[in-house]
């Protein structure tokens, strides 16, 4: 394909061509507008994303292609789509990196962050040849909703900016034998569920600030006793059911990132983990595909909020990662660091809190892979200069959103309570970014998956190819070397060690050669320092792959004459095939 | 030799375990029989017939429901497993004998109808039928596990080197090869027997699998085909990154049909399981009843308090059975360990039959191992219990001797020994019916306190010696507490107590008060509702005026 590329650009220059009127779009070179265009500055709710997706599946139908994994438990698609230049071979038999979104209902952005993945290397394909670099050697596997139940309630219904973070089953939260009987209610009608508070003169536990009334200070308690005129009843509701308790069995009620099957358990140690691993039909669908896809190496998960780039462990009892994967873990983290202002790369357990059962967690002990978790959006980002940041945390929603994402308190007469007030922040302030902020919290992510992506193994034999050593009476030791141009190992140290899928192999054959011996070089000086194979020479078995960054050193001694080929197999990197001649 | 292997032939002709003349109480069916014989089960209408689950192998998983009287919501129930190990496919016919013999005294023996009429036993005869169906193949070997291979012997291959008849019995047993150091030695007494060398004995043979060296890596049946065991599948204890366990827990289908069962029957208070694991004979350690997590995850192990109760039940079974052999051996991702640790179920596995030994000679003489001793009395029991060994010149080993123990003949009861166990078991099962946790309701009343009030109260009690919810299953919370509520008549209002209220402890033959302040006419009833201890309502008798 490379020999397109200069008479294209040069045709760009001197003559009328097909591509729309430049329009300057960032990311883009100047000069080629997107197919299909997207505001990344707005959120999208289940259908609306969704059909995003299947313009750019109809734009591109060479590139992406859609398909689906499963059903949600109120039958909505768990949709996968699949990237990769289809001309250049299976999807199965290239390395792939699974980049998902939105398990929590409520973190919604993280699917845009997904589409937003997609849609920028679909509309950079032909014009910038890292990028078709990229979808030639790679795979996408894109989930951009694995709860696709939760987030199309959390546009449809009244919530706040955690609720609907669950899947759809029913639970019977507090245990009296109905499940889903007593959640929130929107009782002013407004489409937002906030709080509740009653003015109770000089008998309540908080004041109104006396810069501020919509906000709520603690009186500090003292031997005088309560003297606030205010308290706080919770979230908008009523007790549905009239056992005495409020909003105490939502919808739900279970945490679908808790149920991956690595060091779960169950819900009385973890909560909301299910009745056992992969309970629900959108984790055993998502769990299915990944364990029948081993081209898989590269995982990132996409949540809300607070701006983290997370590794496991989850739990303290596993221990550490082998020193050889954080290594990698490291590297990664870091360039995530500079490329996401405000995120942090932390150890989920150490640095947040511990969880059993997490996805990416799974995906690396169970699977073996290299896997993140972003928490996408951090306030700090409100104000990036910290020092001009003001106390009042409705200054950047004053000044900034015109006090859009506030519900001022207003009166209201509860059935138990009696006379209320009824405000408080709504669903889209604190867990995702204002519209103007989207863009860039999305395409800073999109950027680091793509950095994860290039990290995946890449082998090939050294470009001298192997070498041949004649020892005379018609035998041979050919050298072969296989040379990782990336920072991720074939076979990370944690599936070498739990023997997770196939190890990589070096098949030689010749219809003329026997293989003798063989081994792997331990000794690059010392050609005789080998490794040796067991009682099949031709095949040499390497459990730990090629590294990051380095290479395998292999030798056949062999006797005979005539062609001979080479072939080596990984389960992520691209196989190999090399022909040579013994002479 | 010749004359042997064909006296062999002969003998493989016939069932491998032969059964008595006329009709075995306690059959060892395959698959399609074990189906007629459920159906055959339903003929009694206080029996029928549930559809657990399908295996990997497409093999219908059933469920019998035996329960006489009215099957209300909430009654307690047992539920009763077997056939979940390959090598233990035989005490499927001892479910099944013990369902037959309910059936039979629910009309003949009052105790059992008295059971019945208000318990549900629950009988799964063959959880596992795609390992035990392998007890009835044209080939006889001991198989454990049904679920998709692994890459046991991590060359790139998936099981392509199992175990193989290769000496054409029809039977994949031993092979002992000559090796000094091998590990093995001829037993004291029973030279047929191989026991460890230990101390300073010197081994004569390596012991493996009968089987050839189909992928040519030196190595003798190292990668079976077929890898994953049901009864290591499930979530309690489970080890990832083991072959034999699976990739994640519920992998297989039979033991997660198996979980579902057991999720979507919260009657279910009490289980046992028929298997190789023994908790009757072998508990595991108690814990203290407030043993601290570590590091979030709680020790494993029965808390105090309930294990006294098991405890309790255990002897109350040697006492029926005589039987206090078994071991617990490595109970990791067991349906009986699921049960105890993540369902708070009170459970006992149970091994109903370990092979007795036979008379070990007194005073000098050489002493024979267990494995010898097993063997004289399953040979004195009439049964052909071993192959012996047969030189078989192997292509890669080169002369070894094929043979050893008869497949399943360790694990399975000769007929007889198998019509034995029935009464006990029996006996033991039917006296179940006394521990279940079981709510009643004491007469409620009401008392005017004047001013229109009225105090009403009632006693709730658990009838029966098992405490309403163990400690653990209270901290596992995955059987839902008691709920009482109180309904009022039109017009009336409460002034004191909750109207709805959840109880969760309440021991074996204790009573928990109630107490309502109630303003208005007319009569309040007291509704108790659970899913495994019963339902029942009571209306307050006349106000007192």
């Amino acid at each position: 394909m490379t020999w397109l590329t200069a008479p294209l650009l040069a045709g760009a220059l001197l003559a009328p061509q097909d591509d729309p009127p430049p329009t300057g779009f960032p990311g883009l070179p100047v000069g080629h507008a997107p197919r299909v265009e997207i505001p990344w500055n707005r959120l999208y709710d289940l259908e609306e994303l969704y059909a995003h997706l299947d313009r750019l599946v109809e734009a591109y139908p060479d590139l992406l292609e859609r398909r689906v994994l499963g059903r949600s438990i109120e039958n909505r698609e768990v949709r996968l789509y699949v990237l990769h230049d289809r001309r250049t071979g299976e999807d199965r038999g290239k390395p792939a990196m699974w980049i998902d979104g939105n398990v929590h209902g409520n973190e919604v952005q993280a699917g845009e962050s997904v589409a937003y993945v997609a849609w920028y290397l679909l509309e950079n394909h032909g014009h910038n040849p890292r990028v078709d670099a990229l979808l030639d050697r790679c795979t996408f596997y894109l989930v951009p909703s694995v709860n696709p139940d939760g987030r199309a309630r959390w546009f449809a219904e009244a919530h706040t900016a955690s609720s609907s973070r669950t899947g759809l089953r029913p639970v019977d939260d507090d245990r009296d034998g109905v499940a889903d009987e007593d959640p929130t209610n929107d009782l002013d009608g407004d489409g937002h569920i906030t709080q509740m508070r009653k003015h109770v003169p000089g008998e309540g536990t908080h004041r109104l600030h006396p810069d501020d009334p919509r906000r709520m200070e603690r009186v500090p308690v003292d031997e005088r006793g309560l003297r606030g005129d205010w308290i706080l009843l919770g979230r908008e509701g009523v007790d549905d059911d009239g056992d005495g308790r409020l909003n105490e069995d939502g919808l739900g009620g279970y945490d679908m990132n808790r149920a991956w099957p690595s060091d779960w358990q169950p819900t009385h140690v973890q909560r909301g983990a299910g009745d056992y691993p992969l309970f629900w039909p959108e984790t055993r669908a998502v769990a299915s595909f990944l364990y029948e896809h081993p081209n898989i190496a590269a995982v990132q998960s996409f949540h809300n909020a607070g701006g983290m780039i997370l590794r496991g462990p989850g739990a303290e009892v596993f221990g550490e990662y082998p020193a050889e994967d954080l290594r990698v873990y490291d590297s990664l983290g870091e360039d995530g660091e500079r490329m996401l202002p405000f995120y942090r790369y932390m150890i989920l357990w150490r640095d947040l809190y511990s969880v059993f059962g997490g996805f990416a967690t799974w995906t690396y002990e169970g699977l073996g892979i290299i896997s993140f978790t972003n928490e996408l959006w951090s306030r700090s980002r409100r104000y990036p200069e910290p020092e001009r940041a003001p106390d009042d945390p409705h200054w950047f929603d004053d000044h900034l959103l015109s006090s859009a994402g506030f519900v001022d308190w207003a009166p209201y007469d509860h059935p138990l309570y009696g006379p209320i007030e009824i405000g408080g922040w709504k669903k889209d302030v604190g867990r995702v970014p204002p519209s103007f902020l989207l863009e860039e919290e999305l395409h800073r992510n999109a950027m680091f998956c793509l950095e994860h992506a290039q990290a995946m193994p890449e082998v090939s034999l050294v470009p001298e190819g192997p070498t041949l050593t004649e020892l005379g009476d018609e035998t041979w030791a050919l050298d072969v070397v296989l040379r990782n141009a990336r920072r991720i190992p074939t076979r990370t140290a944690r599936a070498a060690e739990q023997s997770i899928g196939m190890p990589d192999v070096l098949v030689l054959r010749g219809r003329k050669v026997r293989v003798l011996a063989s081994g792997v070089h331990t000794d690059r000086f010392r050609p005789e320092a080998l490794k040796l194979t067991g009682d099949e020479p031709r095949r040499v078995l390497l459990e730990r792959g090629v590294p990051g960054l380095g290479e395998v050193r292999v030798r056949f001694l062999v006797q005979g004459e005539g062609e001979f080929t080479l072939q080596y197999r990984s389960q992520k990197a691209e196989n190999i095939l090399h022909k040579g001649l013994l002479e | 030799m010749r004359v042997l292997q064909l006296a062999l032939a002969a003998l493989l002709a016939a069932p491998p375990l032969q059964a008595q003349q006329g009709v075995d109480p306690v059959p060892v069916l395959p698959h399609r029989d074990l189906q007629l014989a459920l159906a055959r089960a339903t003929q009694s209408n206080i029996v029928s017939r549930l559809l657990v689950g399908e295996s990997r192998g497409g093999r219908q998983i059933e469920a019998l429901r035996i329960a006489g009287g009215t099957l209300e919501a909430g009654r307690p129930a047992i539920l009763l497993v077997a056939g979940l190990e390959g090598p233990e496919a035989w005490t499927s016919g001892l479910a099944l004998a013990l369902t037959r013999e309910l059936v039979q005294g629910y009309d003949a023996d009052p105790a059992v109808r008295r059971m019945l009429d208000t318990t549900t036993v629950y009988v799964i005869p063959r959880a596992n039928p795609d390992a035990c169906e392998a007890r009835f193949e044209r080939v006889q070997q001991e198989v454990r596990a049904s679920g998709p291979g692994t890459d046991e012997d991590r060359d790139a291959r998936r099981g392509e080197d199992g175990p193989q008849d290769i000496d054409g019995d029809g039977v994949i047993a031993w092979m002992r090869v000559p090796m000094a150091g091998g590990g093995w030695v001829a037993d004291a007494v029973d030279p047929r027997v191989l026991v460890p060398a230990e101390g300073t004995t010197v081994g004569r043979w390596r012991l493996v699998p009968e089987g050839l060296d189909a992928d040519g890596d030196g190595a003798v049946a190292e990668d079976a085909p077929l890898d994953v065991e049901v009864n290591r599948n499930f979530p309690a204890g489970f080890e990832e990154h083991t072959p034999r366990a699976g990739r994640f827990a519920t992998q297989e289908p039979a033991t997660r049909a198996l979980c579902d069962f057991v999720l979507t029957h919260r009657d279910l208070q009490l289980v046992l399981v028929y298997g190789e694991h023994d908790t009757v004979a072998d508990p595991r350690d108690p814990v203290p009843d407030d043993a601290p997590d570590v590091k979030r995850v709680p020790p494993t192990g029965p808390r105090a308090s309930d294990a006294a109760y098991l405890a309790d039940l255990a002897q109350r079974y040697v006492e029926h059975t005589g039987d206090e052999a078994g071991t617990r051996g490595d109970d990791s991702g067991t349906f009986a360990r699921w049960c105890s640790e993540h369902r708070g179920l009170w459970t006992l596995a149970i091994d109903p039959w370990t092979v007795p030994l036979g008379d070990a000679p007194e005073g000098e003489a050489p002493q024979p191992s267990e494995e010898a001793r097993a063997l004289a009395w399953l040979e004195a029991s009439g049964v052909d219990a071993h192959l012996g060994w047969q030189p078989f010149d192997h292509p890669l080993l080169g002369p070894v001797e094929v043979g050893g123990f008869r497949p399943y003949a360790l694990a399975e009861p000769p007929a007889e020994a198998r019509t034995a166990l029935v009464p006990g078991q029996l006996a033991f099962l039917t006296s179940l019916n006394a521990d279940l946790a079981r709510l009643a309701l004491a007469e409620v009343t009401s008392s005017d306190l004047g001013g229109g009030l009225l105090e009403v109260r009632a006693t709730l009690t658990n009838t029966g010696r098992l405490p309403l919810l163990g400690v653990w299953a209270r901290r596992t919370r995955a059987t839902r507490p008691v709920r009482i509520e109180l309904a009022l008549p039109e017009g009336a209002q409460l002034l004191g107590g909750s109207r709805v209220q959840l109880v969760e402890e309440l021991a074996g033959s204790r009573e928990h008060e109630l107490r309502w302040i109630v303003r208005g006419s007319g009569t309040p009833t007291v509704l108790v509702d659970s899913d495994h201890a019963g339902r029942v309502r009571a209306t307050c008798e006349e106000v007192p005026r």
